[in-house]
């Protein structure tokens, strides 16, 4: 039953959406090339499937999201985990991690594609650059949290270093580290695509300038949904792993 | 003796709520105390009288400002898996199975997963809960919870338990029955227990000596034998007298600070 009143909102949902879409096309005063009905849009999708175009620059894409993402996740995980347990060191690194944080990963793209060229790197770097202040710095501050509890039974079973690390602290902070993986999943998707769309010559990000420079407004929009039915998707699987690792720990709050 | 506290003084530095100058705040002012081996000694007194402190000082825990503690002929600086810590909030490792958190200081001991299971399967015996080894800790109650805490604790071994208000957050039934309980595990296994709180009760029940503390600053006022056999029945004339006679002890404490106070 609730299965069904949930699904039922969500296709009431989409169904608006479309609506409002179909009457902007239908009687707005737009070039129908420019401003192309749901229809068109559908249309498109099905062509750029059947052709292989889409295939190959989701795969393009997954490729260095996955790539770039993991990447981020493991160096910001390990790194926040040592810099959040020797202290004196995040002191030190600290100071510089806020300078280059508020940075839009955009930012470096340009100093990026005239240092190595537009490709694979410059995509990944920014993806990169998404996910890993967000886990590093989450995952540093849990650990500088973590209960004292903890590190005293540690110590009092005879637990020191490195031991310590990876069998109390990590395990103590990864219901925070599993949100922040969430939250940068997030933020390295939407990067993606701004990363694609200046330093690559494939992608989904590219495959939107592409549609531009052709003035294919469906193969643009159809890009878009593509972008966002993976987002959705991605955002679903991490999602479940969030909440079963918080059901593992015994925690129903998020962070 | 087994354990020697001598002369233990702890200072914090406070910050004055009216400026930004620091005052030192004594928590605990020059307490000695000797305990005997096999000993189940009560830390007993209000909040603030230092009983916990003095009890992580003994642990290892906490560092004196001045004074010592000698355990078995050595000084103590810092925790060791001879004297192990039960906490109130339990300690136990929540991403961790039952079994596992009891095989967790066995872990650094050298032994092999199967030597480290038969002990675990003992010491979860021992406190009735065989049954639950695989579940993990979310999924029992308070009082199993610190049961297996207590499990692990005995696991290892250890000469000395300290316990930090184990009781304190369990209902008055889960509370009775761990008493109980408690005092037929530390018979059987021959172990000295540091036991603190503030439940006048619970330390009549429990304890062989009780240590009556006063804050402001921390200090022992009394020090109580308690020479009722076991088990021990909550209504019995010399628990009722015992009992009166540490409310006496309470309440005088408190006449004189509100006399000070006036």
């Amino acid at each position: 039953m609730k299965f069904i009143v949930k699904t039922r909102t969500i296709a009431i949902s989409f169904a608006g959406l479309l609506l409002l879409w179909w009457g902007a096309a239908r009687f707005g005063r737009f070039d129908e090339a420019l401003f192309p009905t749901p229809w068109a849009v559908a249309k498109a999708l099905f062509e750029l499937f059947r052709s292989g175009v889409m295939v190959e620059n989701i795969e393009s894409s997954l490729y260095r999201f996955v790539i770039g993402y993991l990447l981020s996740v493991v160096s910001g995980a390990l790194l926040g985990l040592l810099l959040g347990w020797y202290r004196r060191s995040f002191e030190y690194v600290n100071p510089v991690l806020q300078l280059l944080r508020p940075i839009a990963p955009v930012a470096w793209m340009p100093f990026i594609v005239l240092l190595i060229g537009i490709g694979n790197v410059p995509a990944i770097v920014i993806i990169f650059l998404a996910g890993f202040f967000p886990v590093l710095l989450s995952t540093a501050g849990a650990v500088r949290n973590i209960d004292p509890v903890y590190l005293k039974v540690a110590g009092n079973y005879g637990i020191g270093e490195p031991q310590v690390l990876y069998k109390i602290v990590f395990p103590a902070v990864f219901p925070a580290v599993a949100n922040s993986l969430h939250i940068a999943l997030g933020s390295a998707w939407i990067f993606l695509v701004s990363g694609e769309m200046v330093g690559a010559q494939s992608g989904l990000g590219y495959m939107i300038i592409d549609a531009r420079n052709n003035m294919r407004t469906d193969y643009l929009l159809a890009a878009m949904v593509m972008i966002g039915v993976i987002g959705f998707l991605l955002d679903l699987v991490i999602g479940r792993f969030e909440k079963y690792i918080l059901k593992l720990w015994g925690q129903d709050h998020v962070y | 003796m087994y354990i020697e506290v001598r002369n233990a003084v702890k200072q914090f530095l406070c910050k004055n709520p009216t400026g930004g100058s620091f005052r030192p705040v004594t928590v605990l002012d020059d307490v000695s105390l000797s305990i005997e081996r096999g000993e189940f000694v009560c830390l007993l007194g209000p909040s603030g009288c230092g009983k916990t402190t003095l009890m992580n000082a003994m642990a290892g825990f906490e560092k004196l400002t001045s004074g010592s503690v000698v355990i078995d002929g050595e000084t103590v600086t810092r925790p060791s898996p001879r004297y192990v810590t039960i906490f109130q909030n339990y300690g136990l490792l929540p991403w961790r199975s039952v079994r596992k958190n009891v095989e967790l200081g066995l872990e650094s001991a050298g032994l092999s997963p199967e030597e480290r299971d038969v002990i675990a399967e003992r010491y979860l015996k021992l406190v009735n809960l065989s049954t639950f080894a695989e579940q993990h800790p979310r999924q029992l109650s308070g009082g199993q919870q610190q049961r297996v805490a207590i499990a692990r604790a005995l696991a290892v071994n250890p000469e000395i338990l300290f316990m930090d208000e184990p009781f304190g957050a369990l209902d008055a039934i889960a509370r009775y029955k761990l008493q109980n309980d408690l005092r037929e595990i530390v018979r059987r296994e021959c172990k000295t227990v540091i036991f603190v709180t503030h439940d006048i009760d619970e330390a009549v029940f429990l304890a062989d000596r009780i240590v009556v503390m006063e804050p402001n600053p921390g200090r022992i006022r009394k020090i109580l034998p308690v020479k009722l056999s076991h088990p021990r029945v909550r209504n019995e004339p010399g628990f009722v007298e015992l009992r009166k006679e540490i409310f006496r002890e309470f309440f005088h404490v408190s006449d004189r600070s509100i006399e000070y106070y006036i």
